[in-house]
């Protein structure tokens, strides 16, 4: 046998050994994991890893989110009130914990159409956790929880970190005034301090504004409020 | 060097270039181009609210496989020709050395490489542009690493031809490397564990090692972890690494192939 030989046949066994063991470790890719995703994950971990180790991580959850859309459309799967979605998603945002479009859409059919509105919340929140600076999130958790219970002050601490990223619409400072108003009506004890708070947005919306027409708006509502003045 | 060294290796690569455009290895493009259009027409219908994403990310994994797919029939057709067509024969009798040679073919394909990633990020920019996707920076960069990725596997293929008593064994050999190259970041986490074996992770300790790490030339599978753009200092980075690792193989390769019975 030829020095060439050994290091072929030593190579070959090198390589048979390292699929086994990383085949039979696969599930430490689904530890790693394990916080939440895994708890109901609907695929195997092997699966997971398979497509993290092949380069493939991101396709995967992709073509993943195109068969939550097929699972969706088929009417059949309404008779069991389409229970499998959300550890189909669960397994989209496994692979792909920045994937951010299934948290909307997912969430807003648990909530909306399942009536898991706790799924749903507990859901988003998971995605805000990943996704910290995509404020549609934030936006969507706050829609949530004021339909859930009626509960402004989660609508206002979520609005106010939708904007506090640079691409959020600006019509949404305008709907945290709004909500500071009416807070203001819903709780009176508490009215100095969300006309307070009303306040001091109208006049950052005044000195800052992010489109004409919050100026405007601000404008309006501080010489309602009697600060300023012709 | 030798007077007149970078003539002959750039005669030699001009000569695998037209070799491939001659074997008609660039035809791989047009199917790379009808995957990608077919699959777009798909993925406006399939893929609600991601179409943009997924069609980019479909056109990064079609550029991986079929520029990998490129390298390896170009290897495979060059040196199909230089062994069983005795091609090898009448070039060596000009003068130029064999490690010229090799150097010259290593140049060749990765021209035949970089004409093939041109004119796929074209056409998935031309998609883009039609399906008002907007790319970035990110794009080139990824784009940037597959081929670093995929010169440092035409380098070790080429080695493992010259090592390699045929050149089945040599291209089943990179195969290899390059699968367990996108295993070695998970190997380190097997390796760390408590549960494996010693001998099993002295045997993984070696591979981890010694074969070059693939995984981290991945940048499309961290496309969404990053905001704004990729760190410029990672990408010179994996770029020494994808250089140190190519000198390796480049030099273990001509050695073998001086020493090579032909």
């Amino acid at each position: 046998m030829t020095l060439k030989s050994c290091l072929i046949l030593g190579f070959s066994l090198l390589f048979l050994i390292v699929t086994t063991v990383t085949i039979g470790n696969s599930t430490f890719y689904g530890k790693n994991f394990k916080s939440f995703p895994f708890k109901e994950s609907k695929k195997d971990p092997f699966y997971v890893f398979l497509s993290s180790i092949s380069g493939f991580r991101i396709l995967v959850s992709d073509f993943l989110w195109m068969d939550a859309v097929q699972y969706l459309g088929d009417l059949e799967n309404g008779k069991e009130n389409y229970k499998q979605i959300y550890p189909k998603a669960r397994d989209i945002i496994t692979l792909d914990p920045n994937f951010t479009y299934p948290y909307i859409a997912v969430s807003g059919i648990l909530f909306f159409e399942l009536n898991e509105k706790d799924k749903a919340i507990e859901f988003i929140k998971y995605g805000i956790e990943q996704n910290p600076n995509y404020w549609q999130l934030s936006l969507y958790l706050a829609a949530y929880t004021y339909s859930k219970d009626d509960n402004l002050r989660m609508v206002v601490l979520n609005i106010k970190s939708a904007i506090k990223q640079e691409n959020h619409p600006p019509m949404l400072e305008r709907i945290l005034g709004s909500i500071y108003l009416k807070l203001a009506k819903k709780e009176p004890k508490n009215k100095d301090f969300w006309m307070g708070e009303a306040i001091k947005l109208w006049a950052e919306m005044y000195e800052h504004p992010s489109e004409p027409e919050n100026r405007v708006y601000a404008e309006e509502k501080l010489r309602k409020a009697g600060i300023l003045k012709n | 060097m030798e007077k007149n060294k970078f003539g002959k290796i750039l005669a030699v690569a001009q000569n695998v270039l037209n070799e491939c455009i001659r074997h008609k290895v660039l035809n791989i493009l047009f199917v790379f181009a009808l995957a990608l259009i077919g699959g777009s027409l798909l993925i406006e219908e399939l893929s609600p609210g991601a179409q943009g994403r997924t069609l980019i990310n479909v056109g990064y994994a079609n550029m991986e496989i079929f520029g990998f797919l490129t390298l390896m029939l170009s290897i495979f057709i060059m040196t199909f020709e230089e062994v069983e067509m005795r091609n090898l024969w009448l070039s060596l009798t000009k003068p130029i050395s064999r490690s010229s040679y090799l150097l010259g073919k290593f140049l060749g394909i990765t021209f035949v490489l970089l004409l093939t990633i041109a004119v796929m990020s074209i056409i998935i920019m031309g998609i883009a542009f039609f399906g008002r996707i907007s790319l970035n920076l990110n794009y080139i960069l990824i784009v940037y690493s597959m081929t670093l990725g995929l010169l440092l596997t035409i380098a070790f293929t080429l080695a493992f031809i010259s090592i390699a008593t045929n050149l089945t064994t040599g291209l089943i050999f990179s195969s290899f490397v390059f699968l367990i190259g996108h295993l070695t970041e998970h190997l380190k986490a097997i390796i760390e564990n408590p549960l494996t074996s010693e001998a099993v992770k002295v045997a993984l300790f070696i591979v981890y090692y010694i074969t070059p790490n693939f995984s981290i030339f991945n940048l499309k599978d961290k496309a969404y972890m990053v905001d704004g753009r990729f760190d410029l200092s990672y990408i010179l980075l994996i770029t020494l690494y994808a250089a140190v690792y190519t000198f390796i193989s480049l030099l273990i390769g001509t050695r073998a192939f001086k020493k090579k019975e032909l």
